[in-house]
């Protein structure tokens, strides 16, 4: 294993048993967060981010595998390097009855930092007025944000944050991508898992893709997409007689899907799209196009190509570990299997 | 790890129930004392005179009944009473002055206790209470880390199980500790005051203190067992449910017992048994030898040392932490 890695995971495996039946929550999984910049670990729901995550923390048991967080060999050194790791997996747990402020004061007597720094990062977080107030009756953000506050006690070098904006509304989310990215730009490692495309293409450096515990993809945002577009990209046309100009442009080898607003989305699963291929066809049968325009590949479409098929109930995925060579469904295909329908169409 | 004890009792003490649980045995201990107050109280002039009046009305039925010029006195049967006479009734006056004797006054003094034996009971009362509430407290502390989840973010910023079950049981049996010394504290104070007052020697202090010692050992051990159980069931209730299944288990096996020839047997192997040993240094309980019934059967006292319970409740406390504690190691925090 490199030792420059924040996270390093080599055939990580974990099946759970539940009423006498066998589920693999993940499969042999291999991961590598470089250190620095945000990591995005995505993955359809019950992909495995979280059991990962939980393993990585040694909060569960692995059946297989080896991990490592910067140096140390996880779960049996993890209490060597727990002091640079701060982690939120799932909800924010604390205790209902205290207040924001006594849940930090007891996480920094357990870990020996000053109670001064309680308040410090309350006010980093925007608690300071709120701290006094039961976690009970705090809001989702605001737990989230104690969560945050919580990870920082201890200055850490890795962040891990599993679906750090669930449940928030968009000022949420946006505070939340504004701090993991403070924190990368601090020179910080942030990981964090997310089933929402969007939130993660804005903010990570890198990111890793799972379906039903495997790595299916990994590498850079640009390298993923740069994958995506060698297949060529969508272009979105709009042209009087859609239905005619749509069958015109199949029969030429295109694939096309109309949308709600007369408009069509053509794109060429054979080869790399040229916008005037499209022109040229249609043209030659008197229609003219009012509007076109390349749509981008987004993250959206490579993550929805590599997971269609790796829903919570779907086989195994055969191809694993291949950057971005999975073909992806034009934008504005609706999410299959699993994955979160608030998960937004192209952009 | 001190540092983690700090945080545990802390935590502790920053729970509410922790304070209710407290205050509600010491005020239960305290209201005792006016119990203790009655039995360790001379009488007032007022219950002297009431109980001349009862001392006095019974003996002037008694004397109509069996003093001189009474039926039962002249050995007569009323007269047209034929029937009544081969046998003896209950009512028959003559069978009953045979049995009953003449009223004395000191029949009817309130009994005045001695300090040691209102202590003692004040003392077994506070030890029973407090073992309660030491349950409660170590069980709920764990069983809310649980229902909160907030034992899963604690381990994401202290791994280290062993050290981190260590603290919490650690905490839950000095807090529980402190909270019996002062119910201990207020079951011996209360009775010494009051004798004190009533001018009554404090004889037999030293073995009550000593009384009270042993009850904070069993009262903190009462809140390690709540703390494993609850730590074992991930619920307060369920361990709850299992403080209870015991108590109900041991007064139906007690009731058994009581008539059994295997007694002797078993009852050295009882938890309660033990316990009590350890309370009361030795605990003697009757055994039957024979059928159990009628004749040929003959009780006799046995006795369970002092050191037998020690033993036997700490080898019992150090297997139930033992495996909480592998439990606590291997479990999966989801
Ligand atoms: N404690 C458990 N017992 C049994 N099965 C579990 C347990 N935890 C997780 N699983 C199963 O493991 C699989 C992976 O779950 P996991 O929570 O890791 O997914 P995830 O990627 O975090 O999903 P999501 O996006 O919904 O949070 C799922 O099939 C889930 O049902
Ligand atoms: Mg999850």
């Amino acid at each position: 294993m490199s030792s420059t890695a924040a996270v390093e995971i080599r055939g990580l495996h974990k099946t759970y048993r539940r009423r006498g039946r066998l589920r693999t929550a993940v499969d042999r999984l291999d991961l590598a967060v470089p250190q620095g910049g945000v990591h995005g670990f995505l993955g359809p729901n019950g992909a495995g981010k979280t059991t990962t995550i939980r393993m990585l923390l040694g909060l569960v048991r692995a059946d297989s595998g080896r991990m490592r967080i910067f140096d140390a060999e996880v779960p049996r050194e993890l209490p060597r390097v727990i002091d640079r790791v701060g982690a939120i997996v799932e909800q924010p747990r604390f205790f209902p009855t205290f207040t924001g402020r006594k849940n930090l004061q007891l996480l920094a007597s357990a870990i020996g930092v000053p109670r001064a720094r309680v308040d410090a990062v309350l006010d980093e977080v925007g608690l300071g007025d709120r701290g006094r107030d039961r976690f009970r009756g705090y809001s989702l953000g605001m737990k989230q944000r104690l969560a945050v506050a919580g990870t920082l006690l201890k200055d850490p070098d890795l962040l891990i944050f599993d679906e750090p904006t669930n449940g928030l509304d968009p000022a949420g989310i946006h505070e939340i991508r504004e701090t993991m990215r403070g924190l990368a730009d601090r020179g910080k490692t942030v990981l964090v898992s997310s089933h929402i495309l969007a939130e993660v293409q804005q903010v990570a450096d890198t990111v890793s893709i799972i379906g039903n515990g495997a790595l299916l993809a990994e590498g850079t945002v640009a390298s993923l997409l740069a994958g995506a577009g060698a297949t060529g990209p969508t272009a979105r046309v709009w042209v009087q007689q859609g239905e005619r100009a749509a069958g015109l442009l199949r029969d030429a080898g295109f694939v096309v899907r109309p949308q709600p607003d007369r408009a069509l989305l053509v794109s060429r699963p054979d080869r790399p799209l040229d916008p005037s291929e499209i022109t040229r066809t249609l043209a030659g049968h008197g229609l003219y196009l009012s509007e076109l325009s390349p749509q981008r590949a987004d993250l959206e479409s490579v993550f929805l190509g590599l997971t269609a098929h790796t829903g919570p109930s779907a086989q195994h995925h055969a191809g694993r570990g291949t950057g971005g060579t999975g073909h992806p469904p034009p934008p504005g295909d609706q999410p299959r299997h699993g994955v979160d329908p608030h998960a937004g169409g192209p952009r | 790890m001190i540092r983690l004890v700090g945080a545990e009792l802390d935590r502790l003490r920053a729970r509410r129930s922790f304070w209710v649980f407290a205050l509600a045995a010491l005020l239960i201990v305290v209201a005792f004392q006016t119990a203790t107050n009655s039995t360790l109280r001379p009488p007032t002039a007022e219950q002297v005179a009431s109980q001349r009046e009862a001392y006095e009305q019974t003996h002037r039925e008694w004397e109509q009944q069996c003093g001189p010029g009474s039926p039962g006195a002249a050995e007569t049967t009323p007269a047209g009473d034929a029937s009544a006479e081969p046998s003896s009734g209950p009512d028959d006056p003559d069978d009953y002055c045979a049995n009953v004797p003449e009223p004395q006054l000191s029949d009817f003094a309130y009994g005045q206790q001695s300090f040691a034996d209102a202590a003692r009971s004040s003392v077994q009362i506070s030890t029973l209470l407090g073992a309660l509430l030491a349950f409660l407290i170590g069980a709920s502390s764990i069983g809310a880390e649980y229902a909160s989840g907030a034992i899963g973010n604690w381990l994401t910023y202290v791994p280290r199980r062993g050290r981190v079950f260590a603290a919490k049981a650690l905490a839950v049996a000095l807090a529980t500790a402190v909270v019996s010394a002062v119910l201990s504290a207020a079951a011996v104070a209360g009775p010494a005051l009051l004798a004190r007052g009533y001018d009554l020697p404090l004889t037999g202090l030293g073995d009550v203190s000593a009384l009270a010692g042993r009850s904070v050992g069993l009262i903190a051990m009462a809140g390690l067992l709540g703390f494993c159980a609850a730590l074992l069931t991930k619920h307060t209730v369920a361990a709850v449910g299992i403080a209870l299944g015991y108590a109900i288990a041991t007064s139906v096996s007690s009731g058994v017992l009581a008539f059994s020839k295997h007694a002797e047997k078993v009852v050295p192997w009882t938890p309660q048994a033990n316990f009590q040993a350890v309370l009361e240094h030795d605990y003697s309980y009757q055994v039957i030898d024979g059928t159990g019934f009628g004749e040929g059967s003959e009780s006799r006292t046995a006795v369970l040392t002092f050191e037998h319970g020690l033993v036997y409740s700490l080898v019992l406390l150090a297997a139930v932490l033992a495996v909480s504690l592998l439990v606590f190691r291997r479990r999966d925090v989801g």
